[in-house]
């Protein structure tokens, strides 16, 4: 039921905030997703840790086709469900120094969007899976498309043809999945996700589900070549929508692949996992590489984003109980140090108007407090000891090292690529002269600091102590690897 | 059968109506007879009944498609206020023509032998025909009618020159008659079988506008008055599917290897035809009837495949589909009696292009949130009843396994996601400098039950279960 | 009526076989579609449909009597009855385009894009 009150609270209220379009509209809008923040910290900290599937509520939907309303948390969503409860009120609140045109709109569909997020990670039935993955894209589109810089209408509209199309084959997908399951209690088939884990599909099968679930998650995420629209979209969207998008929306690409690719299509990965693994590689170095040269902010980070997801994408690849623990670890990290990331960038640009940073510099000055959120911050992103970074990277190129060296080696280059463009970009805009621009830039205001606060505590806790997190999807990470290894071995 | 009966009567009250002085007891007086009809429908409910010895059948599929033709109607009747005001209009004639039309319409959804849907075909192409032409000063108003009565009536002539040879082959006009000859398929069938099957599925497919058989389309729901290219394009098209797809379920199965593929390359083409000529269009009333063409294209997946899901599937599709077509066009008409009204020196054109939404989303929300909620349901995104209506298709199509027609249909939903959005864009990101326009409460009703029907679907589309 | 005559009719039509008929009415319905496809002439395109429709009427009474089956000719009334609903509605669509452009020719009709 916690499942429930947790996809459906978000909703309800955004349709009260439609109604209104007051000054109080973002007020009402913090505390909601604050109430909703408790509601999946409760769930977080009562969560038992093993594999099974909690708080979960399960209803007819298509009673003949045997559809049904069925979601849940396990070890895997556990995470971002928590990401996407923490992240949402933080995002909200990082919009108090704006004033957005019609805020009940904007706040409702922000709301909206959590709830298919929510809707998204616990989803325990395909076809639901795939109504919360599609109406997900809705909200975003429109935030991103009506408030959004000056060339948003194509970008977006790329961005949105993009995501629609390959999540498409996806749909494909799990219809043949569905049509393969056997009978269950009346109806002919179940579209169950357990059920089709236990679908035994024939080589060539397992090879074309696995792209068109591929080509669905690898543009959500994205990974290389499908990542065009990304840069774009994130530079135009307005902040918060960036946010939404780069914190966890790409998310669920990643999730996507654990929960569905990996156990249906074992066969599938055997095949073509090189490839996949390959692509990602070739993004993270492309992503680094790029972003090295890049002078806007916004692009910076969305570049740094697309080069850290290809390494989340290759440890999934990479089949072993590091790389998956390490992914699921590093969802969370990432989606911390990439919100923090695109926060610094909107609070320079709303006191500078400019996000290059060959017009900022010497920041430092006058703000300490955003020197040290931004420094934290970064230096997690850069994955340093002792931050939330650190752990996942670590245990993403261990996955990917134990599969193939080579490739470990390659996705080694994360680390160092990052620590280059963002030291550089930090330098470059805190360190140095000042600029006209940025002569008397302010420090952060309360509500700016607030933003920052809970990010930091996490980069830390994460950071020193992933324990916490750790130990709730350890079981479910076992109880994934073991579907992988029976389903491989009982098909050869 | 009631339905036929009554609209039958109620068209000649509304012809005597007629002579009254004022008109406005027209549109109350018709949306009373329809929702008569409506509610005599379902008191065969749960029973199969043939009537008119064994011509027509009654069952709850056939139920299920009449409630939906009368919905449509009742919908297009509902936004055709603006009679009242046009002097040259003669609404009593209109809504009795439509009533009539229904009547067809409906022989069309439950007959059992062919010369009931000849005659249902008839009955409804010939007021379509009339409907068409009814803007009688307006050339292009004239051009569509006549366009669309050559072409509807030598797609009846190959429709009943099939009839007959499925007549010569089989000695029967009854679809049971025709079954039991077809069931001897492993004999062999003679040739002028599958000649008149052939030729009797091309009529109707010319009737329901599928490729290549749709050539007309574009051309007669541009030039109909808008209020009925709505009635056309949903009534018309729900309709002529019952009729295929009963006529395919119950007489033809047999013979499935025969037409199935047929059946399935025409799918294809018109979706490719449909889709990726309305992505060219910068009218939107052009764009509408190509997408009708490309949403012909998916109905035609369910005949293709003519599985187990098919009649759900096509209800459910022909349902989504109607209502969001019937809100988009309803908010066209506002649209363009506005705008064509400052823009009257211009080119008469111009008012039906996209660039006539600009802005819409911020000066009328509603008229935005209607429009957009049917353009997402026919482009079939998730939380509208479109998207469960793809979704019942595709099933079909991979119950039987045609994985190939359903890569096409894919890929051409994307395409379709491209001009639908173009509305949206134009509605809800670009600036149009205009005052809001007026919505009489009618229209209000009207596009709300829309939006609310078409969200209520996408979320629950269990909702339409075990209804037959 | 008289029995004989029953039998007789048929009888007369079967000395002819049913193929001839077959092959005359599709002869004539081709000859039908090729003057709808390549008249401009709205009458005369008129004249095309209904020369296909009498086709079809030849070979539903061809059929129905090689079956001693009356459905057949039964049908081609309601073929006739329609046919001629259809003529009314369709020579008033004509007339009222004539009024409206002093003319009957499909070629000139190009408002729409075909």
């Amino acid at each position: 039921m916690l499942t429930l009150a947790l996809i459906l609270f978000p909703a309800l209220t955004a349709c009260l905030l439609l109604l209104t379009n007051s000054g109080t509209t973002r007020q009402l809008a913090f505390g909601a997703a604050l109430i909703e923040t408790a509601l999946a910290i409760y769930a977080f900290s009562t969560f038992t840790p093993n594999a099974t599937s909690q708080f979960g509520f399960d209803y007819p939907w298509i009673p003949s086709l045997g559809i049904r309303l069925s979601a849940g948390i396990d070890g895997i969503s556990l995470l971002l469900t928590l990401l996407t409860g923490i992240l949402v009120p933080l995002i909200v609140l990082s919009t108090f120094n704006r004033a957005y045109e019609r805020p009940g709109t904007f706040y409702a569909l922000m709301l909206f969007m959590q709830s298919a997020l929510m809707g998204v990670f616990t989803a325990r039935d395909g076809f639901l899976f795939y109504f919360f993955f599609e109406a997900a894209l809705i909200p975003i589109y429109f935030l991103a498309a009506m408030w959004g810089g000056a060339n948003r209408i194509p970008v977006t509209f790329k961005f949105f043809i993009y995501t629609i199309f390959g999540s498409l084959f996806m749909l494909l997908a799990l219809v043949y999945l569905y049509y393969q399951t056997p009978a269950t209690t009346g109806s002919a088939h179940s579209s169950a996700i357990v059920d089709f884990y236990k679908l035994k599909l024939s080589a060539s099968a397992q090879g074309w589900v696995f792209w068109a679930f591929f080509i669905a998650f690898a543009i959500k995420m994205p990974v290389f070549p499908f990542h065009t629209w990304q840069p774009d979209t994130y530079v135009e969207s307005p902040t918060p929508a960036t946010m939404l998008l780069a914190g966890i929306m790409l998310k669920m690409g990643i999730y996507g692949l654990i929960r569905f690719i990996l156990p249906v299509t074992p066969i599938g990965i055997e095949t073509w996992g090189q490839t996949a693994i390959i692509l990602s590689v070739i993004g993270i170095v492309y992503g680094s590489i790029i972003a090295i040269r890049q002078r806007d902010m916004k692009r910076l980070i969305a570049y740094s984003s697309f080069s850290h997801v290809g390494l989340m994408a290759a440890g999934v690849f990479s089949q072993t109980e590091t790389g998956l623990q390490g992914a699921l670890i590093q969802m969370l990290a990432h989606g911390v140090n990439v919100v923090g990331l695109f926060f610094v960038a909107d609070v320079i640009y709303s006191r500078t108007d400019t996000r290059q940073l060959d017009q900022l510099g010497g920041i430092t000055r006058t703000t300490p407090k955003l020197t040290v959120y931004f420094m934290i911050i970064m230096l997690g992103s850069v994955a340093l000891p002792l931050t939330n970074g650190f752990i996942g990277e670590f245990l993403l190129l261990h996955g990917v090292y134990s599969y193939n060296h080579y490739l470990g080696l390659a996705a080694g280059f994360t680390i160092i690529f990052g620590a280059v463009y963002l030291l550089r970009m930090f330098q470059k805009a805190m360190f140095g002269p000042t600029t006209a621009r940025t002569e008397s830039f302010a420090d952060l205001t309360l509500s700016e600091s607030w933003v920052f606060v809970p990010l930091v505590v996490l980069v830390f806790w994460m950071g020193v102590y992933p324990q916490t997190f750790m130990k709730m999807t350890e079981p479910a990470v076992a109880n994934l690897m073991k579907y992988i290894g029976t389903t491989a071995i009982s098909m050869k | 059968m009631f339905p036929i009966v009554l609209l039958s009567v109620f068209a000649v009250v509304l012809l005597f109506l007629g002579f009254l002085k004022s008109r406005s007891v027209l549109l109350p007086a018709t949306l009373l007879f329809l929702v008569a009809a409506l509610v005599a429908n379902f008191l065969d409910w749960n029973k199969t009944y043939l009537y008119f010895n064994s011509m027509l059948r009654t069952d709850n599929l056939s139920m299920v498609f009449t409630a939906i033709v009368l919905l449509s109607s009742f919908l297009v009747v509902a936004l055709s206020g603006s009679f009242e005001d046009d002097e040259a209009a003669q609404p009593a004639e209109y809504y009795a023509i439509i009533l009539f039309s229904l009547v067809g319409a409906i022989m069309m959804i439950g007959y059992e032998n062919l010369v009931m849907l000849f005659v249902g075909v008839e009955i409804l192409s010939v007021a379509m025909y009339i409907l068409t032409g009814s803007d009688k000063r307006n050339l292009r108003s004239n051009e569509a009618a006549l366009k669309y009565f050559l072409m509807g009536a030598f797609a009846t002539g190959i429709m009943l020159f099939g009839m007959a040879l499925l007549y010569g082959a089989s000695g029967s006009f009854t679809l049971a008659g025709i079954a039991s000859y077809a069931s001897h398929a492993q004999q062999g069938l003679s040739l002028i079988f599958y000649v008149g099957l052939l030729m009797l599925l091309v009529g109707l497919l010319f009737k329901v506008s599928a490729a290549p058989f749709h050539f007309w389309t574009p051309d007669v729901y541009d030039g109909a008055p808008t209020i009925f290219t709505a009635y056309m394009s949903t009534v018309v098209k729900t309709a002529g599917f019952a009729a295929l797809l009963h006529l395919l379920a119950a007489s033809f199965t047999y013979v499935y290897s025969f037409w199935g593929i047929i059946l399935a390359v025409v799918t294809a083409i018109t979706l490719i035809a449909g889709n990726v000529t309305a992505v060219y269009q910068n009218s939107f009333k052009r764009m509408m009837a190509y997408s009708s063409i490309s949403h012909a294209g998916y109905l035609l997946i369910g005949l293709a495949a003519l599985s187990a899901q098919s009649r759900q599937a096509i209800v459910f599709y022909s349902l989504a589909y109607s209502i969001a077509t019937i809100s988009a066009f309803g908010v066209l008409m506002l649209v363009t009696r506005q705008r064509g009204m400052q823009t009257l020196s211009s080119n008469p054109l111009s008012n039906e292009s996209f660039d006539a939404f600009n802005g819409l989303a911020k000066q009328n929300p509603l008229l935005g949130l209607a429009m957009a909620t049917s353009m997402l349901s026919l482009a079939g995104i998730p939380l509208t009843a479109g998207f469960w209506g793809k979704f019942y298709m595709f099933s079909t199509a991979v119950e039987r396994g045609q994985i190939w027609l359903l890569v096409v249909a894919v890929l051409m939903s994307a395409v379709g996601i491209y001009y639908y959005f173009r509305v949206i864009i134009a509605m809800y990101f670009r600036d149009g400098a205009t005052e809001p326009i007026r919505i009489s409460p009618v229209f209000r009703y009207v596009l709300v039950a829309a939006i609310i029907l078409t969200i209520g679907l996408g979320v629950a589309p269990g909702l339409l279960q075990g209804l037959f | 009526m008289q029995p004989t005559q029953d039998v007789l009719i048929p009888e007369v039509i079967q000395q002819i076989p049913l193929t001839y008929y077959l092959i005359l009415s599709t002869v004539l319905f081709i000859i039908g579609i090729i003057g709808v496809l390549t008249r401009r002439n709205a009458i005369i395109i008129f004249m095309s449909i209904e020369l296909m429709l009498n086709a079809v009427n030849l070979l539903l009474i061809a059929f129905s009597s090689y079956k001693s089956d009356s459905a057949g000719q039964v049908f081609v009334f309601f073929i006739m009855a329609v046919a001629a609903a259809e003529v009314s509605v369709g020579l008033a669509i004509i007339v009222m385009i004539y009024r409206n452009t002093r003319s009957i020719d499909v070629g000139l009709l190009n408002k729409l894009k075909w």
